[in-house]
């Protein structure tokens, strides 16, 4: 309880002087520009990009893995034509030819 | 007999199957952390750039980016990545054509690395280093970092070249190399345009 309290006052002191001082709560640098310059457009576009670019990367990776599995998998299931079963079976043909 | 049998009955896992090489793949996903890498160096300089005075965004004495120059510059590594697409297709073709246009595209992206050097050296004689302006010190942070990495790409480059011509280049290490300079020559014109102009 009693720690409770030292904290409440803790944060309302910190609240009192940031309210009575607010530039001491700008960390950032660059952000003391903020109203004072034209750069809001430049945060908002470098957040946007910030955000989408690696969610439009994953999304590509994954769409393009998922369509060679599915591309693998036709080939697959597709029989091949002129391939003989059983001991005379060419298995060499298949192979990728050597470089 | 028939217990026996039973018993070594084997159940055949799922075969596994490889439907991009592992090389490309580690590749793809590396050059993707390489885009965020320059994304928040563009950012960064992108969000100084708006909120700096216009007379205070500027290099030391006058000077001006080279950005003529830097255009022959950018065309060298488009003739680089478009022979290297030509190489890919040869090798696809098992063409022995493959190994010279290999060895063209890496000449090309040699001179394009060569030609910012010497810009760089110009810069630097005439007093533009990292401390001397916010400008200068994004330029050589965002291009230094640029030649970087295509000098690292330019070695993949060289050592798919002489395995080539030893006969023992893999599939994955051509398309890991091939796609790193794809990276490299693709993200430069983003830098030019944001920081050039």
């Amino acid at each position: 309880m009693r720690e409770c309290i030292s904290d409440r006052r803790v944060i309302s002191i910190t609240a009192g002087l940031l309210t009575a001082a607010p530039v001491s709560a700008l960390a950032c640098p660059v952000c003391a520009l903020v109203g004072t310059s034209n750069n809001t457009w430049a945060y908002q576009a470098m957040s946007a990009m910030l955000t989408l670019l690696p969610l439009a990367m994953v999304g590509s990776i994954v769409w393009w893995l998922t369509r060679l599995a599915a591309r693998a998998d036709a080939e697959r299931a597709r029989p091949r034509a002129g391939l003989k079963t059983g001991p005379s079976m060419n298995v060499k043909g298949f192979e990728a030819e050597p470089r | 007999m028939s217990a026996m049998n039973q018993t070594l009955r084997v159940v055949h896992p799922r075969a596994r199957r490889e439907v991009v090489p592992s090389g490309l793949l580690g590749m793809v996903i590396f050059v993707g952390t390489e885009v965020m890498f320059f994304a928040g160096l563009i950012s960064a300089f992108t969000i100084s750039k708006a909120g700096a005075p216009r007379s205070a965004w500027n290099l030391p004495a006058g000077q001006l980016l080279p950005v003529a120059s830097t255009a022959v510059n950018t065309a060298a590594l488009f003739v680089s990545g478009a022979l290297l697409w030509i190489a890919g297709r040869q090798y696809r073709a098992r063409s022995s054509a493959a190994t010279q246009t290999l060895v063209a595209a890496t000449c090309f992206g040699s001179l394009f690395v060569m030609l910012q050097g010497r810009e760089w050296v110009g810069l630097i004689g005439h007093g533009v280093t990292l401390r001397s302006s916010a400008l200068g010190a994004f330029f050589y942070v965002i291009v230094g970092t640029h030649a970087v990495h295509a000098v690292a790409a330019l070695a993949g480059l060289g050592v798919a070249w002489w395995r080539l011509r030893a006969g023992r280049l893999s599939d994955g290490f051509f398309l890991g190399a091939q796609t790193f300079w794809y990276f490299v020559v693709l993200i430069w014109p983003v830098i030019y345009a944001r920081v050039y102009f």
